[in-house]
């Protein structure tokens, strides 16, 4: 048998978990090998010691809050919704956004609904939309290494920036208002749910109090056992 | 008459919600005090057992014996620990001393320290001190020793279901338990010379 091996089949040993060919092997060693018995010796007030951390009361009590009704992959769909975005999807949004630009991508954004684009520049007709009027569109026009650009295309391309950005905040806050409202909603029907849950529990535990008390009387009724009695 | 585990567990993977948390009732004291005994942080041990009770509630649709439900449940709650350790973000505030190499050994045996001289006013006091000196002496080990002793001394599993349960050799449950015994030992053992050899 080798050290390992001994090491292993002394713990089994301590926890009384070997077969009673397995401990006569032990206690053939133990008795062999002082070294062994006083690491078993030191292992049992070990374990002793550790015994006397009793458990504690949490203090609380764990109850899955959810409403009842609810189908359970709805129940996922929510919980993954209120998990943290991972960092890695900052990254691959930058990524994505350098892309557009490099490949001239148009975006357009109607009634919340998004499109994009790939391909030439917008012509000014273009830009200006039919009828002269201002799309909603931000159209990024590539400029080439030692071209010139003009003041006017760098005025009309701030514009357009200001306005696609101005869009985008507009979108995102209604996004959010309807979120929030989204939220506290579901907030309050959970805190619904908990009341239902904690009142269901005080009256679980005043069943189990009255049964108690039933009991008593019934034995108090009986009459108390002899031992009692002299 | 009380339904078993098995009943309440059928009920639970037909969609009962009350019999989830009747079911949770009766393993939460246990299942908080292995995950404290884990991380050793109360609130950490709570925000995990909460968690725990979340993926269980989540997860249930895969338990494939009904019978193994409390096995599943340790193991559900022993992954969330894992996690929570690797993330390195349990709420434990270490002090400078604690820092340092050895230091917290030594805090440690400062404590002991304090145990052994310092009068206790009553039982309970008593026994909050020793507590907090185990779960200090805990945290010493390494979460693989910690686990393994954890679940044999307080949570009663033999070492081949806690084999089971975490899915290694029951050998190396063992060794885990030996290695991390002898080295609680030397921990330990001024306390128990102080407290007359053998409790």
């Amino acid at each position: 048998m080798n050290r390992e091996e001994m090491e292993q089949l002394l713990v089994a040993y301590l926890y009384d978990e070997l077969s009673p060919e397995e401990r006569a092997r032990v206690e053939e060693q133990l008795a062999a090998d002082r070294e062994w018995a006083e690491a078993l010796q030191e292992m049992r007030a070990t374990s002793g010691v550790l015994r006397r951390w009793e458990n504690a009361d949490p203090g609380v009590r764990f109850v899955f809050t959810l409403p009842e009704g609810e189908a359970r992959g709805v129940r996922r769909g929510r919980l993954a919704r209120l998990r943290r975005t991972p960092a890695w999807v900052a990254v691959v949004g930058v990524a994505a956004a350098l892309l557009l630009v490099v490949l001239n991508a148009r975006v357009e954004l109607e009634k919340g609904r998004m499109t994009l684009s790939f391909g030439r520049a917008p012509t000014a007709v273009e830009l200006a939309g039919p009828g002269g009027e201002e799309t909603s569109g931000f159209p990024i026009e590539p400029v080439l290494a030692g071209q010139y650009v003009d003041r006017d295309y760098f005025l009309r391309s701030q514009a357009e920036l200001i306005r696609f950005v101005a869009t985008l905040i507009r979108e995102s806050e209604d996004r959010q208002q309807a979120e929030l409202v989204n939220f506290l909603g579901s907030y309050a029907r959970e805190a619904q749910v908990q009341r239902e849950g904690d009142l269901l529990f005080v009256d679980q535990r005043l069943d189990a109090v009255e049964g108690g008390t039933q009991d008593i009387l019934r034995r108090v009724q009986a009459g108390f056992p002899s031992s009692v009695e002299r | 008459m009380e339904p078993t585990d098995l009943a309440l567990v059928g009920r639970v993977m037909e969609g009962d919600l009350r019999a989830f948390n009747a079911l949770i009732a009766r393993w939460d004291r246990g299942l908080y005090n292995f995950v404290f005994r884990i991380v050793g942080h109360e609130e950490d041990a709570r925000d995990l057992v909460q968690e725990t009770v979340i993926r269980v509630y989540q997860g249930v649709d895969r338990l494939k014996d009904p019978r193994k439900f409390p096995s599943w449940l340790f193991r559900i709650a022993h992954n969330v620990c894992l996690d929570k350790l690797r993330s390195g973000k349990n709420r434990t505030m270490l002090s400078t001393d604690e820092l340092t190499e050895g230091g917290r050994e030594r805090l440690l045996e400062a404590r002991i320290d304090r145990f052994r001289h310092e009068a206790k006013p009553d039982e309970a006091a008593y026994r909050s001190e020793l507590s907090q000196i185990l779960r200090d002496a805990l945290q010493t080990l390494s979460e693989e020793q910690r686990t393994a002793i954890v679940m044999r001394e307080y949570n009663g599993y033999t070492t081949q279901e806690i084999a089971d349960i975490l899915g290694i050799p029951v050998g190396t449950v063992r060794s885990r338990i030996f290695h991390g015994l002898r080295n609680l030992g030397k921990t330990l053992r001024r306390l128990r010379v102080e407290e007359g050899g053998e409790w």
